[in-house]
């Protein structure tokens, strides 16, 4: 997979961000953003360039699940790949997001090594896809 | 707190409404008025009719200076005005600022961690660098073999890589002291924490009290549901039942959806 593609981490603790974009750092994922919701993500999705979104469920604003489902139901963006990292752990919600069209979905606190797997796995689905 | 007032009245009339007091005493007291009225003697009548009456009254009057204490008593032993007006007036707003402080406290350490873990990432790549610088020096040692006067500046070299190592062994050093010292914010949150554990507990008995003075302390208090207002369950609790999936679970959810 391509290593520079662009990443925008969405979450509304700057920890948890930095903690993120760390982890992909160490991946080899170095050219990522950030922004501290679904409102501040989306003016940044739409004016293009992202890959990729790592995002949080539950923030200020705007949601995650609501951002998902804005990015879905955009022409532009509406085949960005999706990655859900949430403490929001209730089978409904993990059922919800999959409707919404979720790629992948990691209940915080999670390791390096499941953000690695989840990750292969989209990129090799869309690798299959393409 | 007129709504208990209420409450308490009801309760006690309607505990005291099924047995007549006195009973026998209005038996006999009927009787002679009775006998009285058959007699047709309208003075003996009158003066047991007002007996009958005195009786009646002094049993209005014994119920209500009862209610009357009992009243006092419960208000006494809630002590409404002075606990609910300190929980709600200071405690919770108190409460509210130390748990703000926990957040912080957390964040700035996690921020501490996190910037420290970004020097040591450059300290390693100083690392790699010494490894590089060490390869070249040995890629160059046939050469000392062969002119020796070159070995001085073989051993200046190796110096030089040395310091920087152990400069680099230093700084690592710090920064896992640095990275141990922050963690003292977890002591100072959990006391914070565990005060405000104990504030919530005193308003959990508060507020029972309050229920079963209003007499709803029969029924058993409904236990929170997490998502009933359209709220997110947030972080799954260790211990607490509510239905928190674990990874393995949202993966085999997933894969059950088809991902």
């Amino acid at each position: 997979m391509d290593k520079n593609l662009k990443i925008l981490i969405v979450d509304d603790f700057s920890t948890m961000r930095r903690i993120v974009k760390n982890l992909l750092t160490d991946l080899g994922y170095t050219n990522t953003a950030e922004a501290d919701d679904g409102k501040t993500a989306w003016p940044m999705l739409q004016a293009g360039g992202f890959d990729f979104v790592v995002t949080d469920w539950n923030m200020p604003g705007m949601t995650g699940i609501d951002l998902l489902r804005a990015i879905r139901g955009d022409d532009k963006l509406k085949s960005l790949p999706v990655l859900m990292v949430t403490a929001e752990a209730q089978r409904d919600q993990i059922i919800d997001a999959a409707k919404a069209g979720v790629n992948g979905y990691i209940i915080k606190p999670f390791t390096a090594l499941t953000l690695k797997e989840k990750l292969d796995k989209i990129f090799q689905r869309f690798e299959q896809a393409a | 707190m007129s709504a208990v007032v209420v409450n308490i009245h009801a309760r006690t009339v309607e505990r005291d409404a099924p047995a007549i007091p006195d009973r026998a005493e209005y038996i006999g007291r009927l009787r002679e008025l009775l006998s009285a009225l058959e007699a047709d003697d309208q003075a003996l009548f009158e003066a047991r009719l007002n007996q009958l009456m005195r009786l009646r009254e002094e049993g209005l009057f014994v119920n209500l200076a009862k209610l009357t204490r009992e009243l006092h008593q419960a208000v006494k032993d809630l002590n409404f005005d002075d606990r609910l007006q300190q929980l709600a007036g200071s405690e919770l707003p108190d409460a509210c600022l130390r748990l703000d402080y926990v957040v912080k406290l957390g964040e700035d350490a996690a921020h501490r961690t996190l910037d420290v873990c970004d020097d040591s990432r450059v300290l390693l790549d100083r690392l790699n660098g010494c490894v590089v610088s060490l390869d070249d020096i040995r890629e160059r040692l046939p050469m000392v073999t062969q002119q020796p006067f070159r070995a001085l500046t073989v051993a200046n070299d190796i110096d030089q890589v040395e310091h920087t190592m152990r400069e680099i062994g230093a700084g690592l050093r710090g920064h896992f002291s640095t990275i141990a010292q922050a963690q003292e914010y977890q002591d100072l949150s959990g006391q914070v924490i565990r005060r405000v554990i104990t504030l919530v507990h005193n308003i959990e008995g508060a507020l029972i009290t309050l229920l079963r003075a209003t007499n709803e302390g029969q029924r058993t208090p409904a236990s929170p549901t997490a998502s009933a207002n359209g709220e997110l369950a947030g972080p799954a609790v260790p211990g607490l039942s509510s239905g928190g999936q674990s990874q393995q679970d949202a993966d085999a959810l997933l894969a059950e959806l088809g991902f």
